[in-house]
């Protein structure tokens, strides 16, 4: 413990021995059972970020020395994600400064001054950790337009995630939706998370890559593999759900809600007698006439 | 890409829903693989069925010039790169044609020697575009001479520059393109020279003084321009190396300094004692700003040349440091005012030069061959091993500590040996081309 409180620099930035220790108490109670080994113990304390979290544990304790460091490091810095972020610099600013503000220890609970500070705990990088808190409060600000929940909120009173509304319901085949549902239930959570990254959120190959630290092409050939195993396991399903192999591709291709939309067009259309302004010529004339 | 059916994104989408959000801490450690197996596959799990989760994890992904921490080795462009390889075609083109032009006059033995001697040792002269520090060859050993040029070319201007283009060409320049006017004699191999002119002047019919003597950088014969040289035959002068030895021995030719001085006119940029090594290395006219001052005039870095470098001696008794082994053109740098990088391809058109994709106000500069440092404020020093086409920022940290101050000053004597000055007075050096540093 000495050698790790050396080790953090935690002296310099006016935090104890005993202080350091509490901290790093405080981390291995989260993570790591009562009993586990003391090996164990070691090999997790030696994992963690020591001068990080040294560094964000005395800036949460209001060290002077602490802040100044820590906005020489990252004032900058925090502008720079937030612009990454937001990709505007109003709105970069403003979310900089939010973030830093809790950071700082703009609130209060039970008369003490609480910072967001004190919640890091060293397991990834500090930089790494601010980008995280950033991108969360960035995605919370677009998410109080849909719903105002905020995640970090979900996450301390430990309610669970609600849903999106769901899409209003159109008719599916039931055999289709069947062998769909069995076929992404086969996949692995990797393979469901590049699934969803990439058709559904629509994120490049190379994100999806740098995500799981994987090469660009590992990503490029796993999406691909991934489609067309799916095609053909919903296909074999379908065809031993009683379907042809051109009705199980059809089903497969065709939205339904496409061709809802289909319909509406055509009824939206004009009437026949304005599609056939001769007749309607015609039919005036024998009317007048009549 | 395959496409994936609407029905099955749909299903993709409204699939189970997910638990309880990790906490920052844990999707930090995902996005920077410090996870174990059993956290990591939580983990997943969860952002395979939360949207916002991996919106999150996308956005705090880090950009794509990575943060290079102590540790990483750097990208650096191996000897064979795509780059020096077109580069040392388009030079084996000059040298092949230089040879055939020359070998043709030979055939025609031209009378009229003396005017056109100049002329004929610089057309045997690569342009100022050739590799710093390329020496002549002899070309009695079939070889047609390349200048060196970068040395005389820094400052020298567009005009400089175009004469030394035209040298590439077959053609003979004309003598007032010639810029250089050497006040020493030079020594010429007469051994198979057919004297025309009394007063010793190389015949065109044999080889030239070239033949022997690495040739002065184009600019610097240049001011000759109808200048004569002297040139005195004596035997002994035939044993001595050729500056192409020489350089390919990297050797201390003092002897040169001797025989060769050269009233090249200095570029405002020379106006230094020493050249910077890292700088001049690379290019010509890399420039390096002045120590911390954002935006100052480039100037150039005042340090020792490392032993064995090749030099030539100038007029005012300024050195040039000849990177012997370059056989190729290389990038200059500078540093503009406001801290702009800026690059050039020969010296003619400057370009400015995104760090990492964003313009940052830069303090200090290194350069050698393709290896680019540069450094400002924050700590922020960012390496490029390919000439500037891809930047990474580099972190040094020694015993805990990050380099966190402005940084004002890069020096780099070679690939491997490189120091870090910053604002507040630290020292950061290296010597494994910064894969780790150590603070002074």
């Amino acid at each position: 413990m000495a050698e790790l409180f050396v080790k953090s620099g935690g002296a310099e930035l006016g935090l104890g021995s005993e202080q350091f220790a509490a901290v790093l108490e405080e981390v291995r109670a989260k993570y790591l059972p009562p009993d586990a080994r003391p090996a164990a113990v070691q090999e997790f304390y030696a994992s963690l970020r020591i001068e990080d979290l040294a560094l964000a544990r005395a800036c949460a304790a209001g060290s002077e020395r602490a802040w100044e460091r820590f906005l020489s490091r990252y004032r900058e810095k925090l502008y720079d994600i937030a612009g990454y972020i937001t990709k505007e610099t109003s709105s970069a600013r403003e979310l900089a400064d939010s973030l830093y503000a809790d950071l700082y220890g703009m609130s209060a609970r039970d008369g003490q001054r609480v910072s967001k500070l004190a919640s890091y705990t060293g397991r990834g990088s500090l930089e790494g950790w601010l980008r995280t808190v950033m991108a969360q409060e960035h995605v919370n600000r677009y998410r109080r337009q849909r719903r105002l929940v905020s995640l970090d909120e979900e996450n301390e009173e430990g309610v669970q995630f609600a849903a999106a509304e769901a899409q209003p319901a159109v008719a599916v085949e039931p055999r289709l939706a069947a062998a769909v549902d069995e076929a992404l239930a086969e996949l692995s959570s990797e393979d469901r998370f590049v699934l969803a990254a990439y058709y559904l959120d629509d994120r490049t190959l190379a994100d999806v890559a740098r995500a799981l630290s994987v090469h660009e092409s590992t990503i490029s050939r796993k999406v691909d593999k991934l489609a067309k195993s799916l095609r053909k396991h919903i296909l074999a399903a379908l065809g031993r759900n009683g379907m042809s192999r051109r009705q199980a591709q059809e089903a497969l291709e065709v939205d339904v809600r496409d061709l809802t939309l289909n319909i509406r067009t055509r009824l939206a259309q004009e009437s026949a007698a304005g599609a056939f302004p001769e007749k309607k010529a015609e039919a005036s004339a024998g009317d007048a006439g009549g | 890409m395959e496409v994936l059916p609407k029905i099955v994104r749909q299903r993709l989408r409204s699939g189970a829903k997910p638990g309880a959000h990790p906490q920052a801490d844990l999707l930090t450690a995902f996005a920077e693989t410090q996870l174990g197996d059993r956290e990591r596959a939580r983990v997943v799990e969860h952002l395979s069925r939360c949207e916002d989760c991996r919106e999150v994890v996308f956005l705090s992904a880090p950009q794509p010039e990575t943060v290079q921490v102590v540790g990483t080795i750097p990208t650096r462009a191996g000897w064979l790169s795509w780059a020096e390889l077109r580069w040392g075609a388009a030079v084996v083109c000059v040298v092949v044609v230089g040879t055939a032009v020359t070998l043709h006059r030979q055939s025609l033995k031209r009378p009229d020697v003396g005017e056109n001697a100049a002329s004929d040792n610089a057309q045997r002269i690569a342009p100022s575009s050739a590799p710093m520090g390329t020496v002549a060859t002899a070309r009695n050993r079939n070889a047609p001479a390349e200048a060196t040029v970068g040395a005389a070319s820094p400052g020298k201007g567009a005009d400089e520059d175009k004469s030394a283009a035209r040298l590439t060409t077959a053609e003979r320049p004309s003598p007032r393109a010639m810029s250089a006017r050497p006040n020493l004699p030079m020594q010429f191999d007469r051994s198979r020279q057919i004297n025309r002119n009394e007063n010793g002047l190389a015949a065109s019919a044999g080889p030239g003084p070239v033949s022997r003597l690495a040739a002065p950088p184009p600019a610097l014969l240049a001011k000759a321009g109808g200048a004569e040289p002297r040139a005195e035959q004596e035997s002994d002068q035939n044993k001595k190396q050729t500056l192409a030895e020489a350089s390919r021995d990297t050797a201390n030719v003092s002897s040169l300094n001797e025989m060769v001085t050269l009233e090249a006119e200095p570029s405002p940029a020379m106006k230094s004692a020493n050249a910077g090594v890292a700088s001049r290395k690379s290019a010509p006219e890399s420039t390096v700003a002045g120590n911390g001052t954002a935006g100052a005039s480039p100037q150039t870095k005042a340090s020792p040349a490392p032993a064995g470098a090749l030099t030539y001696g100038l007029a005012r008794g300024e050195k040039m440091k000849m990177d012997s082994a370059a056989t190729k053109p290389e990038a200059r740098w500078r540093l503009a005012p406001g801290g702009a990088l800026q690059r050039s391809w020969g010296g003619d058109n400057w370009e400015s030069v995104s760090v990492g994709g964003k313009t940052i106000p830069l303090q200090a500069l290194a350069a050698l061959q393709a290896e680019v440092w540069v450094g400002g404020a924050n700590g922020r020093l960012y390496h490029s091993a390919d000439a500037g086409l891809h930047w990474a920022q580099v972190v040094p940290k020694s015993k805990g500590k990050s380099l966190a101050a402005g940084i004002i000053d890069i020096e780099f004597s070679d690939v491997q040996n490189g120091k870090v000055t910053t604002a507040n007075g630290e020292i950061w050096t290296t010597s494994d081309a910064g894969q780790t540093w150590q603070q002074d």
